[in-house]
C-alpha cells in the first residue's frame, strides 16, 4: 500500500474517530488565493462550462417533470450519470444521460421567482403544502405552468408572486430560504477547493424579467460563496437597472468579498427590448446608466437550446452566415404556444448590440454594450453540457411537455437546439481565476463543439507568430486578448491574431473539422455602425456533408490560424473586432434522429408521427465559436 | 502509483480488505467512545460576577457549543482558527520549528477558548452544524464506510508535466507525417527537454511545467493521449505519440500518481454523497408509501 493511501486512511480517520465529522463551517471558507491549483499556467488554458442550467427547483422545469436536483445536476456535469424524464409508474426515468467528457465549470441558475413555490407544494410538511394553489400545482401541472408563468408576463410595476406565495399571505420566507440554501450547498459540496482544482461550481440564479412575454432575463452569477440572504427576482426588482442597484446594495455594497456580475440572454426573444438606447422608465441613457450597466454586465449569451443571437439574416448587419439556429419569432410566450409568426428585430441581436454600443459612447462618452460572449445551454433537464447533436434530449422547459411519457418522434420541437458552452481563459479553474476573467471578457462562445479559440490585437503583432509555439506569450506581450480594449494608436493599423484548434472528440465520435476563420468588424461612419466579415484562414469547404449518412466530407483543416490588418482603419473612429470560427458542415441534431427512424422526405409513408420537423428543420448546419470582441476606442 | 492501481488494490486485495474492515470498525467504535459526553458529564461554564440569568444562559449554551467544536477537532482543522492560534503562539512564544506541535501547545493551553476570535469562529461553526440537524453518531459510520469503501472518488488525478515536439498531419499526408516525426526522433534521442529541433510545426496549446491532468490531456489531444502519456517513460522523449491533430515526440518531464486525498480534504463531498443517497432513500419510501395498500392496474393500449 502506498504511504499516500496508507496515511490518507488512517491519520485522519483517527482524528476524526474522536469528533462528529460536521464540515466546519463550509458556508464560511478562507478566501481564495489565486495560485492554489496543480495546473496552474501564468499563459491561461482554456476552460469549459456551463453558465444557464435548471433543475427541478425551476418551476417550469418541475412541472414539465424534472426531479433532478442541483445537486444532481453539478454529478452530471462531473460525469456521473443521471435518470431523466419521464418517469415510469414506479418512479424511475425512462431515460439516462451522461457526459463523455465532464465540465469543467458549471453556474446553476434556477429562476429566482417561484423558489418558494416549487419548494413549498413539493415539500410534504410544509407551511405551503395543503394550501390550495400547491394542490393545484400538484394536480394540474399544465393549468399550473400558464397560470404561474402569466405572472411573469405582467408589466414590472404589477408582476407580483401568486398564492400560495403572494404578499398578502406573508410570502414563503421559509420555503424561499430552504430553496435558495439547497442552491448555495450544492455549489459548495461540488466545489473541488482541493489543489486538483477538478471542478467549479458558481452559486448563480435567473431573473425572469418578461413584461409582455419579452425575454429581458439575466442570470445572476456571483463570485463566490459571499451571496445576498434572498435572490431578487422579478417580482422583487421589476427592471433591469433595478436588479443591478439591488445587487449593489446586496452584495457590492457589503464589506466581505462578495461580487456579482449579470448575463442576459435570448435577446432574440424580446422584440427589441433587449438593446435599447432608454432605460427602464424610457429616459435616454447617460453616462452613469451606461458605466453601471458595463461594470455588472460584461458578458451576454450568443447561443443557447432557444437559438443564436448573434446576427440576423437579411439585415443591413447580418452576413451569409447568419443564417444558423435562427428562432422563428421574437417573443418568448411563442415556444409554449406554438410558434406564432413574428417579425424578428435586428436591434435583438448582439452584433447590433456591439454596433449601437459604438454610436452610444460616441453621443454620451461611455459604451454600455462592450460585450465579451458565451454560450449555454438553458438546459432545464438538469443536464449542463448535454450539447452534442446526437442524442438531444430535449429543452425541458418552453418545449415540447416529456413530464408523463415520451412523445412520438422528436424529442422537442425542431427549432430548439442543443446548445453551447462557455469556455473561460483562466490560469487556473477555480472561482476566482474563472470569475475575474468572466470580468475582462477573455472568455468565448460555441454552438456545442470543444473548439479552442485565442485571438489577440495590437500594433506589433507579426503574422509570424502562427508559426511560433509560443504564440500566446507573445500575445500578451504585443497586444491584448479577447475581451480587451486598445488604446490610441500609435499610426499602425491593428492587426488581429486568430489560432484555432479543432474538436479532438470523443472515443465515441471524432470531432469536425474547420473549415474557416473569419473577422467581424463593426465601426462608426458619420455616427452611425457599420460592419464587415473577412475570411482571414481556412476556405470554404467543396464537399458538403451527405445528410443521409451524415458522413463528413475530408475537407478542413484541423487548425487554423491567420494574421488580419484592419487597412481600413481610421484612428479617429471606435471600433470592435470579434473572431468567428467555422466548421465544416455537419448535420444537425434532428437529422441523426430522423436518419435513426428511417424518415426520407421525399416518401411521406416514412415520415411517422411526431417527425414532420424531419422535412421543415435545415438537415446540415455549421458549428462554430465566437471570441469576445476586441475594442478600438481613441 | 496511478488511480487504476489504487482501484485495483483496495478492491481485489483481500488481506487489505480485511485489514481496512477492522480498521474502520476500531475507529467506529473508537469515534463513539470518544463522543461519549452524555447527560451526567459535568461542563464547567465560567461567568463574570455579577452576570444575570440571560448572560449565564448565553455562557451556558456557548460552553456547550464549544464542546461540540473540541469533539470536531475543529481547533485543528480549521484554518482561519490554526493561522488564528499560529499568530498568538507567535506573539508569546519563542516559536517551534514544528508547526503541529505549536498547534498542539496552543491548544493544550486552552488558546482556542481564550482568544475571541477564534471561540467565535468555533461556537459559530458548531451552532450552524447543530442547526443543520446533523447527527454525528450516523454521520460518523457513514462517512467512513462511503470514503473507505470508494478510495477512487476522492482520490485526486494523476499528472503530468511535458515538453513535446509536434508534426501536424492531415487525412492526405499521414504517411509523410510519419516520416518526418521519425527522423524528428531521431535527433532527439538523448537531447533534452529544451532541444531546439527543426522541421517541427507550432503547438501553442500545452506548456511544459504545466502539471495536466490525464482527462485533460485526453480532452484536448483526444481519447486516449493522456494515458499514452502517462505511460511514457520520464526524463527521456518517447512516441511519437497520436492525437487528434497529429504526432507528438513528448518528453516527460515529471509524473505525479493519483493519491488518496484526506477526508477533511473531501469532507463536502463525502456530506453531498451521503444527502443524495438521503434522498434516494426518502425518495423510494415515498413512492413505496404511495403505493402501499393501492391495487395498481397496468393496461396495455393498443
Amino acid at each position: 500500500m502506498p504511504i499516500g493511501l496508507r496515511r490518507a486512511l488512517l491519520f485522519p480517520s483517527l482524528a476524526l474517530a474522536c469528533a462528529d465529522d460536521a464540515a466546519p463551517d463550509v458556508h464560511d471558507p478562507p478566501p481564495e488565493v489565486l495560485g492554489r491549483c496543480r495546473e496552474f499556467d501564468p499563459v491561461r488554458a482554456p476552460y469549459f462550462g456551463d453558465l444557464h442550467v435548471h433543475t427541478s427547483l425551476s418551476l417550469d422545469a418541475n412541472l414539465q417533470g424534472n426531479r433532478l436536483s442541483v445537486a444532481d445536476a453539478y454529478r452530471f456535469a462531473r460525469g456521473e450519470a443521471v435518470g431523466v424524464q419521464p418517469h415510469d409508474a414506479a418512479g424511475t426515468p425512462m431515460r439516462t444521460a451522461q457526459l463523455e467528457r465532464p465540465l469543467d465549470f458549471v453556474a446553476v441558475t434556477d429562476h429566482a421567482e417561484f423558489l418558494g413555490v416549487v419548494q413549498g407544494c413539493t415539500t410534504p410538511g410544509s407551511a405551503e403544502y395543503d394550501a390550495p394553489a400547491c394542490a393545484g400545482y400538484r394536480d394540474d401541472p399544465d393549468m399550473a405552468f400558464f397560470g404561474f408563468n402569466a405572472r411573469l408576463i405582467l408589466g414590472p410595476d404589477s408582476a407580483s408572486a401568486p398564492a400560495p406565495c403572494d404578499p398578502a399571505s406573508g410570502g414563503c420566507p421559509a420555503s424561499d430560504a430552504a430553496a435558495w440554501d439547497e442552491i448555495q450547498r450544492a455549489a459548495e459540496a461540488a466545489y473541488d477547493r482541493t489543489d486538483d482544482c477538478s471542478f467549479t461550481s458558481f452559486v448563480a440564479y435567473e431573473w425572469s424579467g418578461s413584461p409582455d412575454a419579452l425575454n429581458l432575463h439575466r442570470n445572476v452569477i456571483f463570485r463566490n460563496h459571499h451571496v445576498p440572504s434572498h435572490p431578487s427576482g422579478y417580482f422583487d426588482v421589476g427592471r433591469e437597472e433595478q436588479l443591478w442597484q439591488r445587487l449593489d446594495e446586496d452584495c457590492l455594497g457589503r464589506d466581505d468579498d462578495c461580487d456579482v456580475l449579470t448575463i442576459p440572454h435570448n435577446s432574440n426573444l424580446s422584440s427589441g427590448l433587449m438593446f435599447e438606447t432608454v432605460d427602464g422608465e424610457g429616459k435616454p441613457f447617460d453616462a452613469a446608466y451606461a458605466r453601471a450597466r458595463a461594470e455588472l454586465e460584461p458578458l451576454v449569451e450568443i447561443f443557447q437550446h432557444k437559438g443564436a443571437s448573434e446576427c440576423l439574416p437579411g439585415t443591413t448587419s447580418a452576413d451569409e452566415q447568419c443564417d444558423f439556429e435562427v428562432m422563428p419569432y421574437a417573443r418568448l410566450s411563442s415556444a409554449t404556444l406554438g410558434g406564432v409568426a413574428e417579425t424578428l428585430v435586428e436591434s435583438d441581436f448582439v452584433r447590433h448590440a456591439l454596433g449601437r454600443g459604438l454610436e452610444l459612447l460616441a453621443t454620451i462618452g461611455v459604451n454600455p454594450y462592450m460585450y465579451g460572449f458565451v454560450a449555454s445551454t438553458d438546459t432545464h433537464l438538469g443536464t449542463p453540457g448535454a450539447v452534442d447533436e446526437r442524442g438531444f434530449l430535449g429543452h425541458g422547459g418552453a418545449g415540447l411537455t416529456v413530464r408523463e411519457q415520451l412523445p412520438p418522434g422528436l424529442p422537442d420541437r425542431p427549432w430548439f437546439n442543443p446548445g453551447g458552452l462557455a469556455v473561460i481563459w483562466a490560469e487556473e479553474n477555480s472561482r476566482e481565476a474563472l470569475f475575474e476573467a468572466m470580468r475582462r471578457r477573455e472568455v468565448y462562445a460555441t454552438s456545442g463543439p470543444r473548439i479552442v479559440l485565442r485571438m489577440f490585437a495590437g500594433y506589433d503583432l507579426d503574422a509570424a507568430l502562427c508559426e511560433a509555439s509560443d504564440l500566446a506569450e507573445r500575445g500578451y506581450e504585443l497586444g491584448v486578448p479577447m475581451g480587451g480594449v486598445l488604446s490610441a494608436s500609435p499610426g499602425a493599423p491593428p492587426r488581429l491574431l486568430v489560432s484555432a484548434l479543432g474538436d479532438s472528440g470523443t472515443a465515441s465520435t471524432p470531432g469536425n473539422a474547420l473549415e474557416r476563420v473569419q473577422i467581424v468588424k463593426g465601426w462608426l461612419v458619420d455616427g452611425e455602425a457599420r460592419f464587415r466579415v473577412v475570411d482571414v484562414a481556412g476556405a470554404p469547404v467543396q464537399t458538403p456533408v451527405d445528410p443521409s449518412t451524415c458522413t463528413p466530407g475530408d475537407e478542413g483543416e484541423a487548425s487554423l490560424c491567420g494574421a488580419w490588418t484592419d487597412d481600413d482603419f481610421d484612428p479617429a473612429v471606435p471600433a470592435f473586432y470579434y473572431a468567428r470560427v467555422l466548421e465544416v458542415p455537419s448535420c444537425r441534431w434532428q437529422q441523426y434522429a430522423c436518419n435513426d427512424a428511417g424518415v426520407d422526405c421525399d416518401d411521406p409513408a416514412s415520415v411517422g408521427p411526431g417527425f414532420e420537423g424531419c422535412c421543415d428543420a435545415a438537415p446540415v448546419q455549421q458549428e462554430r465559436a465566437w471570441s469576445s470582441p476586441v475594442w478600438y476606442v481613441p | 502509483m496511478e488511480l487504476a492501481g489504487v482501484v485495483r488494490a483496495v478492491s481485489t486485495t483481500p488481506r487489505l480488505l480485511l485489514r481496512f474492515a477492522v480498521g474502520g470498525a476500531l475507529l467506529v467504535a473508537l469515534g463513539r467512545a470518544c463522543g461519549a459526553v452524555g447527560p451526567g458529564a459535568s461542563l464547567r461554564v465560567e461567568v463574570p460576577a455579577g452576570s444575570d440569568a440571560a448572560a449565564i444562559a448565553i455562557a451556558i449554551d456557548e460552553a456547550l457549543l464549544l464542546e461540540q467544536a473540541e469533539r470536531a477537532d475543529w481547533p485543528r482543522r480549521d484554518a482561519i482558527v490554526r493561522a488564528r492560534l499560529a499568530a498568538l503562539l507567535g506573539a508569546i512564544d519563542d516559536g517551534d520549528d514544528d508547526p503541529e506541535a505549536a498547534l498542539d501547545r496552543a491548544i493544550d493551553r486552552g488558546l482556542h477558548r481564550r482568544d475571541p476570535i477564534a471561540r467565535r469562529r468555533l461556537v459559530s461553526a458548531a451552532s450552524r452544524a447543530l442547526a443543520r440537524g446533523e447527527d454525528p453518531s450516523t454521520w460518523s459510520d457513514a462517512l467512513l464506510v462511503e470514503y473507505g469503501g470508494h478510495p477512487e472518488r476522492y482520490a485526486s488525478a494523476a499528472r503530468t508535466e511535458f515538453a513535446q515536439v509536434f508534426v501536424a498531419c492531415d487525412g492526405e499526408g499521414d504517411e509523410r507525417c510519419s516520416r518526418e516525426a521519425a527522423a524528428i526522433a531521431a535527433a532527439l534521442e538523448g537531447a533534452p527537454a529544451d532541444a531546439e529541433i527543426a522541421g517541427a510545426d507550432p503547438w501553442p496549446w500545452t506548456r511544459p511545467g504545466v502539471a495536466y491532468a490525464d482527462a485533460r490531456l485526453d480532452a484536448l489531444f483526444g481519447a486516449g493521449f493522456g494515458a499514452a502519456i502517462a505511460t511514457a517513460p520520464v526524463g527521456e522523449w518517447s512516441g511519437p505519440h497520436r492525437s487528434a491533430f497529429g504526432l507528438h515526440l513528448v518528453y516527460v518531464q515529471a509524473r505525479h500518481d493519483a493519491e488518496v486525498r484526506t477526508i477533511a480534504e473531501v469532507l463536502p463531498r463525502l456530506h453531498a454523497t451521503l444527502e443524495q443517497g438521503r434522498r434516494d432513500a426518502a425518495l423510494r419510501d415515498a413512492l413505496d408509501g404511495l403505493r402501499r395498500g393501492r391495487r395498481i392496474e397496468v393496461v396495455t393500449t393498443p
